[in-house]
This record gives structure tokens, C-alpha cells and sequence, in this order.
């Protein structure tokens, strides 16, 4: 009974404090604005910080603290030397039994190259040359046709998998390329795959504006039976310092040459592939924090809107003074009006935020934040209670009598 | 309780707790503050009966316009007075807090303004429950108490009209009911006509001649002196304080400009409903259902049916005017006195008086209680 009670006035305020503000849709439109855009930009930047941490952190992964690079020159030696290391090496790698935390072992061999397609000749940053398992070694996942398989690989079949831009510039959209002929180095590929976008880029590599084909291929057209540019080691989880010290001593064997002399480099690949500081998105608690500020912003609208609006409703306020309100019950009054504003505010802002994070902006998939609707909606009602309170107060403070006998 | 007749020949239903509706005594206002401090009220001391009909009337510029708004504050208990003694039904309300105030203000007094001050986009309906929705008083209570209160001001099934598109004269109306829904003590109309041509002007004062007739104590704040004339008492205010006191009828006549819709009529008085005392016992269960403070209506109810009493039998089997003939059927006329008096005429039920909480006296306790502690 006394929920039943309590739920009718609760009805009656709320269908009151719409009135008041559907009287004056305008004014209303107004104070709301500022809220509607803040709690809007608040759900949307959260989905963009996370949509962008979520790929850096997924390339991260995949570039992550247990993938050794070993290059094929000494350290401190210009990456442009000769290499040393050959597929006898990555054959080692993978079978010798004295590695045991080595779990990966994909030998590659990289060069610019040039793709055509159907007239159009687009320059390709870096060619791979390697095996099945380099894809799912760097995290990269074919969002159209398929990986090179291992068929592929052992017949040395000219298939390649193409990085995202590239497909996009040479065929407008990944599963247009996917069964294409293209001609890569003069050869001719099939196209069998296309690589999801990865967004991230360091000033030397474009993941995106590369293209992977089988070692085997490769090295008969672009560098045939020549050495590796690198051998990508997949430690054992957790294990990249055991896998990089095994590795090592396993090729300064077969290279017969000592610590001191070698001319091959082990190091973790992130170092190498992602220079730290670029392409970091912003965390996803200060874009938080920016938001909140804009939508502090917004509550001063609201505020200056709802406190010229007490003028305007002055002879109101001294009418239902005068029929029996306290000046708690004109405070209480405005006050819902703000929240119940400010609320309708933070819903249109988070429809908006969540439609809004279903586009691409700015290269970034978007990621909803479970929480961030909730967030945003509370912000904003908090905001309508902090920025309401002083124009309920003002309206509260009213003399009823000039009110009513003003002329 | 018996009907014993008071000194001035009244015979209500139940006792009242004062002779008067309005007792000031010394009533000073200031405004502004310090150097600029004015005294606006220099002293009133006024008293108005029950069934009283005054108007207040005084210059319309400079400080005499502001002593007339003073003393409409006061009147309304919209703000207490600086200096003297203010009591409203008996009920000092001197020193009352805000809050306080404000429940006298929507218990017992009942408030016309000039313009007639709907609420934008609200039906007729949501407009007259207002009061009793401040007075936290439950739903469909409200909304037959707010029927009741536009058949009053004739606007019967037209309540769930929007109010702020009917014509001017018919929110003046809905206005006038608004007023009249909680059963003040006290009416106050501040230029009821001001925003009204003559004729729609006319029509308005002849409703409150009409409620006045039927023994709702009214005051008119008004510089018209048309609209004065229907008063049966006209205060003129200058300098402050009460400068003539002219009373124009008795407060058992007829109001001067209305003798001639109270003639006695030929038509047989409508027949008492049996039910009549039900449905004030129903009323009272329901009011004090919704708080103890409602009470103070019904004193206001019962003291205008010994009231109607007087005045049918002054004017034999006249009804009231234009709401003479049977009730409408939603029309729950028990509640107000206005149409068919005769219904609360009866002298009191002994079951009225075996439950002591249901009697008026038990309302106005809860009010004084309410507003004094």
C-alpha cells in the first residue's frame, strides 16, 4: 500500500515535472543539449579508447613478449647486410629436440615487391614469404577466404594473403579479391585470403600494406634459394628467456661461431615491430575524464537555462504557492525537473554514443563499454541534481506575493 | 450534540471553534529593510464573520497599492505579519513557519487570482486537484472532490477538457472551483474580473454572490468599484491602515446585488437523498485516510451546512440559483453545500456522534495541532 502510494506520486511528480518542461520545449531542447552531447561523447570515446586498446593490445599480443625475431646479421650490424641464417637453420629450430621451449618456428623471407591487378600496379611494402603458421604467430586473422594451408605450402602453389589496405586499394573491399589473379613480382597469385585491418603502423611497417605468401614460392621468384631475412620464434608461454638462450646456443652450434662472434641477433619482436609510444590510444579513464568535464559543461547549460526559466515562471510559482506548496515543494518541483532533464538528456546522448560506436572512426572499431551507458546516465542525472539545485533554490525563494500581484 | 441556537439566532450542525474567520489585531507589515524600511500595514485590526462578503479596496498607485498587497499576503497567509496577531479560523498564525503557512494556505483558504493561473498543457481535472495533491490527498478522492467543485462553478463533464485552451470566462471558472476544492474558510479573489469583458465580469461575480449566498466567507481584493458593489462590506485601506469600514447588507442578507436570484422560488425543495450522510461519513473516512490535517475542511463544510440551513429558511424554498432542480448523476453534491443544501440540514446523526474522530471539532484539533505545535 505504501508502494502503491508512493509509486502514484512518484507518477504524479514525473508527469508534473514533463509538463513543466514540455511547456517550453525549446528552453527545454536548450538546457538538455549540452547534456545529450556530453553523455553522448562519453559512451562513444569510452567505445573508441576501448576499440583502440583493443587492437593495440591485440597487435600487441601478437607481437607480445613471447616472440623472438632472429635476424641473420650480427648485432649492432645494418639490418641491410647479408644474412646468415637459412632454412637448414628454422629446419633445426623446429625439430632439434634441445629446444623445448620453442613452440613456433616460422622462417621468413621478406622483400618490397609489387602487386598488379587488372592494369593497377600498387607497390607492397613487404612481401612474406613463410609458412602456415606465420599468420596465427602475429595475430593476424583472415577476415576473407583463408590462411595458406599447409597443401599450399608443400606444393609451393602461388597463393597469397593480402594485407587489408592492399586488397581495399586494388579490389575496393576484401571479398572482392579473395579468387583474384594478381601479379605479385611478375609471378602470377591467387589470392586465397585478405588480413583484417590491424590500424597499426609503425613509421617503417605497414601490416595493413603487406602480403603473405608461401616461403616455398617465394623463394623460387623473388629470392630463390637465398637466405632468410628472419626466423620468427614463438617462445612457450611465459618462456621467451629460456627460448631465446636455447635458440641461441642451438645456431652459434650450427653456425659454429661463439657469443662473441655470432652473426645472427635474438631479440623480442615487439621491440622491434612496435616502437612504444606510437599508436598507444589514450586510456580509456582519461577519455572518461574529458567527457565528464564536457558534460559539466553541459549541466552550466542546463543551469543557465532552468535559472532564466524561474523568471519566466515567477507567476506559476506564485500560484502554486499560494494553493498550498511549501517552499520545499517548488525546490523539490524544479529540482525534478532538472534531474528528470538532464536524465532524458543522458538517454538521447547514449542512444546516439551506442549507434555512433557502430561506425569506424577514425581507423578504430569502436568496442562498447558494458558500463559506460550506466556511467553516462548517472553522470548526467548527478549533474541535473548538482546544476538544478540552484535554480530550484532561486525558484523556491520567490516572494509569492510579488508573483501574483505583479502587473 | 443539540441544537442549541447561538446569540446571533445560527443553529450550525456542529459547534464552530470561532465566531470569525478573520480576527487581526494589530497588524503591521514592512518592506524593504533598514534605511529603506516602509511601513505598508500601520495597524490593522480587523475582524469578518463567517458568511462574510468584503470587498478591500484602496488606491491603485504608490504606497497604497502596496499596503493592499500586504494585507492580501497577510489575509492569504502567503507571509506573516511583522508585528500584531493574525488568526484565521481561530488558528493563530502569527509566527507560523514556511512550511507550516503553507498548509494553512491550502487547508483554509482558498485563493482567485487576477489572471485565472492554470497550469499550461493540464486538463480541468489535474488544474482544481492541485491543492488537493499538495494536501497529499489520494487519487480518485481527488478527482471526485474536484468534479464536485466544477459542477459548482458549472462546468460539469467538462474536466477532462484542456484548461488553458476553454475559453477565458471558463478558466475563470476552473479557477474559482481550484479555490473552492479543499472547502476553505476563506475565499480570496484578487480582481477576479480583471482579465474579463463586462458581461463574463458579471457572470463571475454573480458566482461568487452565489456562493456567498450559501455561506462561503469571501473577500475581494479589487480597486472596481462594480466589483465592490456586490460585497456586503467594503474596507477601504489608506495610509496603511483602515480608513472606512462601510458595510452595505447584513451578513445574514442576501449579498446586495444577488436579492434577486435568491427569491423564493415555487418549485418543491429536491427531496433529501438518504444517503447524503453517507457520503460525507465516506468523505471524512477517506480525507483522514489521507493525512489528519484534512480535517479541516470538513469544518469547514459542516459549519456551511448549519449555515445553509439559516439561509434556506430566511428565503423559504429557494435553492441556490441557477443549481436549482435534481443532481446530476456524477455530481456528488454532498460534499459541497452549494447546490442542495437541504441535504445537510438535518441535525447531526447519533452515529456522527458516537465516533468522536469523524466530527469536525476532531479536523480542526488535527489543523491547530498540525499548524500550532
Amino acid at each position: 500500500m505504501r508502494i502503491r502510494e508512493f509509486w502514484a506520486r512518484l507518477r504524479d511528480s514525473l508527469r508534473s515535472a514533463w509538463r513543466g518542461l514540455s511547456d517550453d520545449t525549446l528552453r527545454s531542447g536548450l538546457a538538455a543539449a549540452g547534456l545529450v552531447i556530453g553523455a553522448g561523447a562519453l559512451v562513444l570515446l569510452m567505445a573508441v579508447g576501448a576499440g583502440g586498446s583493443a587492437s593495440a593490445e591485440a597487435s600487441r599480443l601478437g607481437v607480445g613478449p613471447d616472440l623472438l625475431t632472429v635476424t641473420g646479421q650480427a648485432p649492432g650490424a645494418p639490418a641491410a647486410g647479408a644474412s646468415s641464417l637459412t632454412l637448414d637453420d628454422a629446419k633445426l629450430l623446429a625439430d632439434s629436440p634441445l629446444d623445448p621451449d620453442v613452440a613456433e618456428v616460422a622462417p621468413v623471407s621478406s622483400a618490397p615487391s609489387t602487386v598488379v591487378f587488372g592494369g593497377a600496379s600498387v607497390p607492397v611494402g613487404e612481401v612474406f614469404g613463410s609458412t602456415p603458421a606465420y599468420v596465427g604467430m602475429f595475430g593476424d586473422v583472415v577476415t576473407s577466404g583463408a590462411d595458406i594451408n599447409d597443401t599450399e605450402y608443400n606444393e609451393a602453389q602461388h597463393v597469397v594473403v593480402l594485407g587489408n589496405t592492399l586488397a581495399n586499394e586494388l579490389f575496393g573491399g576484401s571479398a572482392k579479391a579473395v579468387g583474384a589473379s594478381v601479379s605479385l613480382g611478375g609471378q602470377p597469385y591467387t589470392v586465397v585470403g585478405v588480413l583484417a585491418a590491424k590500424g597499426t603502423s609503425t613509421a617503417a611497417f605497414d601490416p595493413d600494406d603487406s602480403a603473405i605468401a608461401p616461403l616455398t614460392a617465394v623463394q623460387g621468384a623473388i629470392s630463390p634459394g637465398g637466405p632468410l631475412s628472419e626466423i620468427d620464434v614463438q617462445a612457450v608461454s611465459g618462456q621467451t628467456t629460456a627460448a631465446q638462450d636455447e635458440v641461441a646456443s642451438l645456431l652459434q652450434e650450427s653456425h659454429q661461431v661463439t657469443a662473441a662472434n655470432q652473426d645472427f641477433t635474438i631479440g623480442p619482436t615487439a621491440a622491434l615491430v612496435a616502437p612504444s609510444g606510437m599508436n598507444a590510444a589514450p586510456p580509456v579513464a582519461t577519455l572518461a575524464a574529458i567527457c565528464i568535464a564536457s558534460l559539466l559543461a553541459g549541466g552550466l547549460i542546463l543551469m543557465i537555462t532552468m535559472w532564466a526559466a524561474v523568471s519566466g515562471r515567477s507567476r506559476e510559482i506564485g500560484v502554486r504557492r499560494a494553493l498550498g506548496a511549501a517552499r520545499g515543494v517548488i525546490r523539490r518541483q524544479f529540482l525534478g525537473e532538472a534531474v528528470l532533464l538532464a536524465a532524458l538528456a543522458g538517454v538521447i546522448g547514449v542512444v546516439a554514443g551506442v549507434i555512433g560506436s557502430y561506425f569506424t572512426i577514425d581507423g578504430v572499431k569502436p568496442v562498447l563499454v558494458l558500463y559506460s551507458p550506466l556511467l553516462a546516465l548517472c553522470a548526467a542525472a548527478v549533474i541535473g541534481v548538482l546544476f538544478g539545485y540552484l535554480p530550484a533554490n532561486r525558484a523556491a525563494r520567490i516572494h509569492p506575493i510579488e508573483a501574483l500581484r505583479h502587473e | 450534540m443539540s441544537m442549541v441556537p447561538e446569540e446571533d439566532g445560527r443553529s450550525p450542525a456542529v459547534p464552530r471553534r470561532s465566531p470569525s474567520v478573520v480576527q487581526m489585531s494589530g497588524v503591521r507589515q514592512v518592506r524593504g529593510s533598514g534605511a529603506d524600511a516602509l511601513d505598508v500595514l500601520c495597524g490593522i485590526d480587523l475582524d469578518i464573520p463567517h458568511g462574510d462578503y468584503v470587498a478591500v479596496t484602496g488606491p491603485p498607485v504608490g504606497p497604497g497599492k502596496a499596503a493592499l498587497s500586504a494585507l492580501y499576503g497577510v489575509l492569504g497567509c502567503l507571509e506573516p505579519p511583522a508585528e500584531g496577531e493574525y488568526r484565521l479560523d481561530g488558528v493563530d498564525v502569527t509566527g507560523l513557519e514556511d512550511r507550516k503557512l503553507a498548509l494553512v494556505r491550502n487547508r483554509a483558504v482558498g485563493f482567485v487570482f487576477q489572471t485565472p493561473g492554470l497550469m499550461p498543457r493540464t486538463s480541468a481535472f489535474e488544474n482544481v486537484e492541485l491543492p488537493l495533491a499538495y494536501a497529499k490527498v489520494e487519487r480518485s478522492m481527488r478527482r471526485r472532490r474536484a468534479q464536485a467543485a466544477l459542477g459548482l462553478v458549472e462546468l460539469t463533464g467538462l474536466g477532462e477538457n484542456r484548461a488553458d485552451r476553454m475559453p477565458v470566462i471558463e478558466q475563470t471558472r476552473v479557477a474559482i472551483a481550484r479555490a473552492l476544492v479543499t472547502t476553505p474558510c476563506l475565499i480570496i479573489a484578487d480582481e477576479p474580473t480583471g482579465e474579463l469583458d463586462a458581461k463574463s465580469g458579471s457572470l463571475i461575480m454573480e458566482l461568487f454572490d452565489r456562493l456567498n449566498g450559501t455561506g462561503r466567507t469571501i473577500v475581494l481584493m479589487t480597486r472596481d468599484e462594480t466589483v465592490a458593489a456586490h460585497a456586503k462590506r467594503i474596507i477601504r485601506l489608506s495610509d496603511g491602515v483602515i480608513a472606512e469600514d462601510k458595510r452595505i447588507a447584513e451578513i445574514d442578507a442576501p449579498p446586495p446585488l444577488a436579492a434577486a436570484l435568491l427569491l423564493p422560488k415555487s418549485e418543491p425543495e429536491p427531496e433529501l437523498q438518504p444517503d447524503a450522510e453517507q457520503d460525507i461519513e465516506t468523505d471524512s473516512d477517506s480525507g483522514r485516510g489521507a493525512g489528519p490535517d484534512i480535517g479541516a475542511d470538513m469544518t469547514a463544510r459542516a459549519r456551511f451546512a448549519g449555515k445553509s440551513r439559516r439561509r434556506r429558511d430566511a428565503r423559504g424554498a429557494g435553492t441556490g440559483g441557477k443549481h436549482a432542480g435534481p443532481p446530476e448523476p456524477e455530481f456528488d453534491s454532498a460534499e459541497f453545500d452549494i447546490s442542495l443544501p437541504a441535504q445537510l440540514t438535518a441535525g447531526p446523526e447519533p452515529g456522527r456522534q458516537a465516533d468522536p474522530t469523524r466530527t469536525s471539532e476532531a479536523g480542526a484539533a488535527a489543523l491547530s495541532d498540525k499548524v500550532g505545535g
